[in-house]
């Protein structure tokens, strides 16, 4: 598969170089702790205090449009943090035709989980 | 641990000829500790020159700068000519070649490899103003911008050490991005745009996962992480 190499490098689209998902790694990581922590404090200490958040207060919360549009940016850079990690794992170890295949997979994958956070969040009536 | 004159250490040495053995194996040999500080080279002076012949390393200055003795030594890598037999606090000392490198001969690796990765960051001044008369002079400022890069002394310790060198075969690795940053900060250069294309890529700065090996490993004590984390700053910083 030696041969392969240059092949399977070129057409690597945006990722070719790397350096695209080197920062946007970076910037989603930082976006997770903002999020994460931001959820976590707005919810058991503005909100919902410890002790309070029953399905009526969750449902409510579900339903607001602010809440949903948190919930999918959250899921949005949580998957592509995963899935972006998994791609850079493909790269160190990966080197044959299995590679392509291997990230087409996990694209899919990623892609799979997205719409089903999507039909989850969005319609959500309570 | 500290040894006095006389006293025995044991060398558990890589032995490896591929002319003639199947397989690799470890020979055990007794060193004697002939004076106070003596390093590792010395024990494997004393084994080459009187009791077994046949071992094959490499070494030349005996003083860390030719780069020549590069090798793993109780786990680590380091230049045997400035490893101290006693600081391994330890009997025994288990010395291998350097890992992730081809064996050609017992501690005797080939650096084909290593070289053309070092190569291809063009690792000399690209000049494209005439020189100025005489020399290209740089203040004592600018100067100091390449301390801890222009000391390397490409012994092959950090890239042996790094598991993104192991698992990426084309992985230019920590010591060639060091020897690229070595001239993308110095001020006299100005092939930094070319150069930093030729770490750009797949196989170059972003392979790089801060393992940190490489400090650990490196005999000069310099640090190729943050050279490769200069390299991706001034990547980024060109783009956007």
């Amino acid at each position: 598969m030696e041969y392969m190499r240059g092949y399977i490098d070129r057409y690597q689209g945006s990722s070719k170089s790397g350096e695209f998902n080197w920062l946007m790694q970076r910037v989603s990581g930082i976006a997770l702790l903002v999020l994460l922590l931001g959820h976590f404090f707005i919810q058991h200490f503005i909100s919902a205090p410890v002790g309070g958040a029953g399905y009526a207060a969750v449902a409510a919360r579900l339903s607001d449009l602010g809440w949903k549009l948190f919930d999918m940016t959250f899921v949005t850079f949580a998957l592509y943090h995963g899935i972006n990690g998994i791609f850079m794992v493909i790269e160190d170890y990966v080197y044959s035709g299995w590679r392509v295949f291997w990230k087409g997979f996990f694209w899919v994958v990623g892609v799979l989980y997205w719409v089903l956070a999507a039909l989850t969040i969005i319609p959500f009536k309570g | 641990m500290a040894f006095d004159v006389g006293d025995k250490v044991i060398f558990k040495v890589f032995r490896y000829d591929p002319a003639k053995d199947k397989a690799p194996y470890f020979k055990d040999y007794e060193v004697t500790i002939e004076r106070k500080g003596m390093m590792v080279l010395d024990g494997l002076n004393q084994i080459k020159w009187h009791i077994d012949g046949s071992l094959s390393y490499r070494r030349s200055c005996r003083e860390g700068v030719c780069g020549s003795d590069g090798m793993n030594i109780n786990g680590m890598n380091t230049t045997s000519c400035m490893a101290h037999i006693e600081d391994y606090n330890s009997n025994v000392l288990i010395i291998k070649p350097l890992p992730g490198f081809p064996v050609i001969k017992d501690l005797v690796c080939d650096f084909t490899d290593f070289f053309n990765k070092y190569y291809a960051v063009k690792p000399y001044l690209i000049e494209k103003t005439p020189p100025p008369g005489t020399e290209r002079l740089q203040s004592v400022e600018d100067r100091a911008k390449i301390d801890g890069l222009y000391e390397c002394i490409l012994c092959g310790c950090c890239s042996s050490s790094c598991p993104s060198y192991w698992a990426d075969p084309d992985y230019l690795g920590p010591s060639a991005l060091l020897n690229a940053a070595r001239f993308v900060m110095d001020t006299r250069d100005e092939g930094s745009d070319e150069r930093l294309d030729a770490v750009n890529n797949i196989h170059g700065v972003w392979r790089c996962h801060t393992i940190l090996n490489c400090i650990h490993a490196c005999p000069k004590e310099l640090n190729p992480t943050k050279a490769i984390a200069s390299l991706q700053k001034e990547i980024l910083k060109r783009k956007y």
